[in-house]
């Protein structure tokens, strides 16, 4: 069953000579159950690509197409709805309100859609339950770590029940084993939940779990990602990493160091 | 409202030792005033004021909040405290990119016990404090960097909070929207009599501060 259709979607940023065309004419389709990752280098256009599919922007050219609505024909009132009830959101920096539970953070989302507060809080429990979560619900983000911080915010995009996530770099805040544990999550979500999962990501190790990669580049989808170069080892984690999509880098000792994430980059201490 | 801090000891466990992000920490902070917190990176800052803010709990220690120890609060306690009392702004914002400016602002009122359309009335109001009367309907990413962190501060004043405390503020932004920045929220301090905690490393706005407090290795190096 189709949950997205893309196409012919082109996004045109500025006009006349300052014109930037960030998207171009990309088409493609996601089903329940797929898993998409979207790769490419920085400035390829794939966070554009994503914040349309999420109706965060409106294509200059095209349609995209949700559970059988075109979101680009749609007043802004329905576009927020289905924002609400369709697409659940994932962030690489989570995004949760600082003074408010896990469980607070869940909640809201329920209740913004209209259900009643003791509803949205027991499905709030449910979710940060299945997420293993359960002895730190009424923890607030401050006082978890990172992958528990994702998992909240995972557990906030299901609260709707959407037929599709969207997730923008979710592991790149992660450790690797807190970014292996989402990377599961999200399987499970699409494969035994029959929803359409869509990660943009530089992080070669989620490969592992889609079912097809889109590379984009200047803007346009290419059929193959190019082969890649020879991978270097994150010296914190040991992951393989492609040196030329991973924004992590740090010199030292005129050496360059590649990292998965933002967290190696900070826990690295060079060999003397 | 005045905070007296009491040998504010913080423990965290990194590996098999224990490190002590805040070692001791004594001051008084009086109603009203603008105070700055610096220090290098990792020396506690962020720590103090999520202390201070109710958003983490010392190891050992006290905090008196108009005479009422918080440390010892339990978590009903302490998340009124929290919610009612302390308004939050963040260095990356820290805003909803899916909702719109009005939304992120009515989002912390949800668990206020406001109906819908007094959330909404006070909303508009705080939004137009900071304002962005004109940019309510416009989602985060429609808005320059300056106006998303007033998006935020009116977020923070959404409970008519007594204390403001501003985690890098103006680390995202340009020299003059910083300067704006500071400028809103010295006015608010002044109309509302809010007390304003600020962390910063930028000496501009420590000089604009009544008083400096300055952090390292967890210990008050020295005050001014």
């Amino acid at each position: 069953m189709k949950i997205l259709s893309v196409k012919k979607v082109q996004k045109i940023f500025g006009s006349g000579e300052t014109a930037v065309t960030a998207v171009d004419d990309v088409s493609f389709e996601v089903k329940a159950r797929e898993i998409l990752l979207i790769m490419g280098p920085s400035g390829s256009g794939k966070t554009t690509l994503l914040s349309m599919i999420g109706g965060l922007l409106t294509p200059t050219v095209g349609s995209i197409t949700i559970n059988g609505t075109d979101i680009t024909k749609v007043s802004r009132k329905q576009l927020a709805k289905i924002r609400l009830h369709e697409i659940g959101f994932v962030f690489q920096s989570f995004n949760l309100l600082q003074n408010l539970s896990g469980m607070e953070n869940v909640q809201y989302v329920g209740e913004l859609a209209g259900q009643a507060s003791a509803v949205a809080k027991q499905k709030a429990r449910e979710l940060l339950i299945k997420l293993h979560l359960e002895n730190r619900m009424h923890a607030l983000p401050a006082q978890l770590s990172g992958g528990q911080q994702q998992r909240v915010s995972i557990a906030r995009a299901l609260m709707n029940d959407p037929r599709m996530i969207l997730a923008d770099e979710p592991t790149g805040n992660l450790d690797s084993r807190s970014g292996h544990e989402v990377m599961m999550l999200f399987h499970n979500i699409a494969k035994e939940e029959n929803r359409s999962v869509i990660i943009v990501s530089h992080d070669q190790r989620i490969k592992d779990i889609s079912d097809r990669t889109l590379w984009i580049e200047d803007g346009r989808v290419h059929t193959a990602p190019p082969e890649p170069q020879t991978l270097v080892r994150d010296p914190v984690c040991g992951m393989r990493l492609d040196p030329r999509y991973t924004p992590f880098a740090k010199m030292k000792n005129g050496r360059e160091y590649k990292f998965c994430s933002k967290d190696c980059l900070e826990k690295f201490i060079p060999e003397k | 409202m005045p905070i007296e801090l009491q040998s504010i000891i913080k423990t965290y466990r990194m590996g098999s030792e224990n490190f002590n992000a805040l070692d001791g920490i004594t001051a008084t902070i009086k109603d009203g005033e603008f105070i700055a917190i610096m220090g290098p990176s990792g020396s506690g800052k962020s720590t103090l004021a999520n202390i201070i803010g109710g958003l983490d709990t010392p190891s050992s220690g006290k905090i008196f909040v108009n005479k009422e120890d918080i440390s010892r609060a339990w978590d009903r306690a302490l998340s009124h405290y929290r919610n009612k009392k302390v308004g939050f702004v963040f260095q990356t914002f820290n805003l909803q990119p899916h909702y719109t400016a009005l939304e992120n602002v009515m989002l912390p009122l949800i668990f206020s016990k406001v109906r819908l359309r007094a959330r909404k009335k006070k909303a508009v109001a705080c939004l137009e404090a900071v304002g962005l009367g004109d940019r309510m309907k416009h989602k985060p990413g429609e808005l320059s960097g300056g106006q998303r962190q007033r998006v935020s501060i009116a977020r923070s004043l959404a409970n008519n909070p007594e204390i403001i405390i501003a985690d890098e503020p103006t680390g995202n932004l340009d020299s003059k929207r910083s300067t704006e920045i500071i400028a809103l929220l010295k006015k608010l301090r002044e109309e509302k009599n809010i007390t304003l905690i600020i962390i910063t490393h930028d000496m501009n706005i420590a000089h604009q501060a009544d008083r400096v407090i300055y952090i390292q290795d967890g210990k008050i190096k020295k005050a001014r």
